[in-house]
């Protein structure tokens, strides 16, 4: 019995050791404040953040003063410990609700308290308190704690009436970077029907000439930039010839004559002859004034045949052709090659 | 003897008192030794207690572990006379277990709100007896407190005398109800005693074999633990599993929007995802929220995509997010999207099925991407983001920064 005795001291002395560890002290008799929160309007590291406060006095007391501490543990038993780059010293009370008429009664690095005149308030008052102007805690993104509690105090002195903790944390930002490149969309074809990867042919045949009667065609290009000083298309190459015949270039802008020798082009929508159209599109670049001009023909070599002053959207232009000729033209076959040259300047 | 007797039980009392901190099982199955004169001596004794807590605690239960003034209590013993006869049984508390001395009702102990037994084990049916005259058995005890009321014993007993076989096993149940039970001793580590008779005859009044038990009340412990409140809310553009313990993201968050050179293009749409991963016990609820920029070079900007989901508009300057669940990584179980950042899963072509959304607004107020209504174990959201030019973009290098913040209620 003895032995037995020895035995059982021992084992109760163990089951103590075993749970002892456990026991936290009893918190102090404040009521739990209630649908607590932080929000806070810049979650990074070391920013200086909007802080909002929401929670619902729970107690019916007279009620002097809201402290909020910054900590690294929500627990009131534990020593709070400012996290680190924390910096509420500079904050302001921005805006209040609920239980209302608090000012700043102080405000340090990691501690704000609110004063008022002592008023007595009804329990289960919902509260929200916005503070600017709090600097976030710095380091690598991690959570923080604010410990809140009331008082009947004016400046945050005495017994806590009721206590609450709220968490929330600093997390790293999405940098999103990318790069616009410097966009040039240009494209000739006989014929663009939507955009330039509908353009389609090269030729354009004005069929037999006449001098009765004026010979037409078009063709088409578009144009848009993204060139902060605009573009300028040029048409380059010669007026039609068959071998040393030639039917001259207009060299002004002239009315369609037939029986005359006469070429050149516009970027018009005509009535005579009737060829063309007007640019469409929503871009802003538009004929040069020699080719803007309804009716009229006109042709030099590496002329600036449209222009923009900056950038512009899309934009289709027709390229109306005319020839007319003598009857004593040369026969022949007559050919033109136009290069249209676009140049973006950024 | 009987000093020897004694001095056992002064030791195996403090056994009794001793154990209790080691668990309620093994105090209430201490089995003590005791020998009497005039009756076989029962065996295999024992005094089973639903709770070892003292008879002013109800906190748990009637029956349970917790609650000593709603408690059960289980005898049981093996007769000690083969083939005797039994009319009743007699279970006295007592202070002291020892026969002969007097029996002192230990200090709030009662028994006076059973209703009913159990008696198993034996031959013959047996059953709670509230219509005796108290009886007194002379070294034992006296019942008191009155027929239905008794405070210190319970009587059970059949409707004549039974002849067993042989030395049976009888268990006797009782309690452990809300309206039916026995109350504990009302002090902490408090030791009482049963002494169980057993009769012949059904008036309790010639033994046939007797035994004493122990059994004790014992401290409760109070364990106290504090949960604190907890976020773990992450953002990255590298995703990370999260494993059994949610992981962080820990990466820069730096993202690239474009071709693999990260270049807008106003002929195709270009996609990238970031990250977010939250876990909290905030029972009321979290949201989360984005606060930024649109895509911007010094003053060029690219169009913010608005406060409506609209589709890929290739060829448009567009710059929108929305959260995507087709992305592997997605993991939404307690968080739902919030419109109109809840439609980016899809094609991102030309008016693909996509959507997408960005307020610039919310560079001071934050918009709601996503929330719940509890707690969160570990949810991880993939956020897509879409960027279109159109030819008069200006050029350049675009940039943003895209904060996300978590707001749990608690």
């Amino acid at each position: 019995m003895r032995r037995l005795g020895f035995i059982c001291v021992l084992v109760t002395t163990v089951s103590v050791l075993l749970v002892s560890p456990v026991v936290l002290p009893r918190i102090a008799a404040a009521d739990t404040l209630q649908q607590r929160s932080l929000f806070l309007s810049n979650t990074a590291p070391s920013a200086s953040s909007d802080e909002v406060f929401n929670f619902t006095y729970q107690t019916a007391a007279v009620i002097g003063s809201v402290s909020f501490e910054y900590c690294d543990s929500p627990l009131e038993q534990v020593p709070c410990v400012a996290p680190g780059g924390m910096d509420a010293s500079a904050a302001t009370l921005q805006d209040q609700s609920g239980v209302t008429g608090f000012s700043m009664e102080s405000a340090s690095a990691n501690k704000l308290i609110i004063g008022r005149v002592p008023a007595a308030i009804a329990g289960h008052w919902a509260a929200s308190y916005s503070f600017g102007s709090v600097v976030n805690p710095s380091g690598a993104p991690h959570s923080f704690y604010v410990r809140i509690n009331t008082y009947s105090s004016s400046d945050g002195s005495g017994a806590s009436i009721d206590y609450g903790a709220v968490v929330n944390s600093t997390t790293q930002s999405v940098q999103i970077s990318t790069e616009v490149p410097p966009i040039l969309n240009f494209c000739v074809g006989q014929s663009i029907p939507t955009d330039c990867s509908s353009a389609d042919g090269d030729v354009v045949d004005l069929g037999v000439l006449r001098s009765s009667s004026a010979a037409t065609g078009t063709s088409q290009f578009l144009v848009g930039t993204n060139a902060q000083f605009g573009l300028a298309v040029t048409a380059a190459g010669t007026t039609m010839t068959s071998g040393n015949n030639v039917i001259p270039a207009l060299a002004s802008p002239t009315p369609s004559a037939p029986g005359t020798a006469q070429f050149g082009l516009n970027l018009r929508a005509n009535t005579s002859p009737p060829i063309g159209a007007d640019p469409t599109g929503p871009g802003v670049a538009s004929p040069s004034s020699q080719y803007n001009i309804v009716n009229r023909f006109v042709f030099h070599p590496n002329d600036v045949i449209v222009a923009s002053s900056g950038t512009t959207d899309t934009r289709k232009f027709t390229v109306s052709y005319l020839a007319n000729v003598p009857a004593s033209q040369p026969p022949g076959v007559y050919t033109a090659t136009l290069t249209y040259i676009c140049t973006a300047s950024f | 003897m009987i000093t020897t007797i004694k001095a056992a039980l002064r030791r195996v009392s403090l056994a009794a008192v001793i154990l209790p901190l080691t668990g309620a099982i093994m105090i209430a199955n201490i089995v003590l030794v005791t020998q009497r004169a005039h009756a076989a001596q029962l065996t295999s004794r024992s005094l089973s207690v639903s709770s070892s807590a003292n008879g002013t605690i109800t906190t748990g239960n009637p029956g349970s572990g917790s609650n000593g003034q709603k408690a059960a209590h289980t005898a049981t013993f093996t007769l000690g006379t083969s083939g005797a006869t039994v009319g009743s049984i007699a279970i006295f508390y007592c202070d002291s277990p020892i026969p002969q001395t007097s029996c002192t009702t230990p200090t709030g102990l009662t028994a006076a709100n059973l209703t009913s037994a159990t008696v198993s084990g034996q031959t013959g049916s047996f059953s709670l007896d509230t219509t005796t005259t108290d009886p007194t058995v002379t070294g034992y005890g006296t019942c008191n407190g009155g027929g239905t009321v008794r405070t210190n014993c319970v009587l059970v007993k059949a409707a004549s005398g039974q002849v067993q076989t042989g030395t049976p096993t009888v268990t006797i149940t009782y309690g452990g109800g809300a309206s039916n039970y026995i109350t504990n001793p009302s002090a902490d580590n408090q030791t009482f005693y049963a002494r169980i008779v057993v009769f012949s005859d059904t008036a309790y009044t010639t033994v046939v074999d007797a035994g004493s038990v122990a059994s004790s009340t014992a401290q409760q412990i109070d364990i106290t633990a504090k949960v604190q409140e907890t976020l773990n809310f992450s953002v990255g553009s590298t995703v990370t599993a999260p494993g059994t313990s949610c992981t962080a993201f820990s990466d820069s968050g730096a993202l690239t929007l474009g071709d693999v050179n990260g270049v807008l293009s106003f002929t195709q749409a270009y996609d990238a995802f970031s990250y977010f991963r939250v876990s909290t016990n905030a029972a009321n609820g979290t949201k989360v929220y984005y606060s930024g920029d649109t895509l911007k070079s010094g003053t060029n900007s690219i169009t913010a995509a608005g406060t409506t989901a609209v589709s890929s508009a290739v060829g448009s300057s567009q710059f929108g997010l929305g959260l995507d669940s087709t992305n592997a990584s997605y993991s939404f179980t307690s968080l739902t999207k919030t419109a109109p950042y809840d439609s980016a899963d899809g094609t991102i072509t030309n008016a693909g099925t996509a959507k997408f959304a960005f307020d610039t607004a919310s560079i001071t107020a934050p918009k709601q991407v996503a929330s719940s209504s509890g707690t969160i174990t570990c949810d991880t959201g993939s956020v897509r983001y879409i960027g279109n030019v159109s030819t008069t973009t200006p050029p350049g290098i675009y940039t943003t920064t895209i904060t996300y913040l978590a707001v749990p209620t608690y």
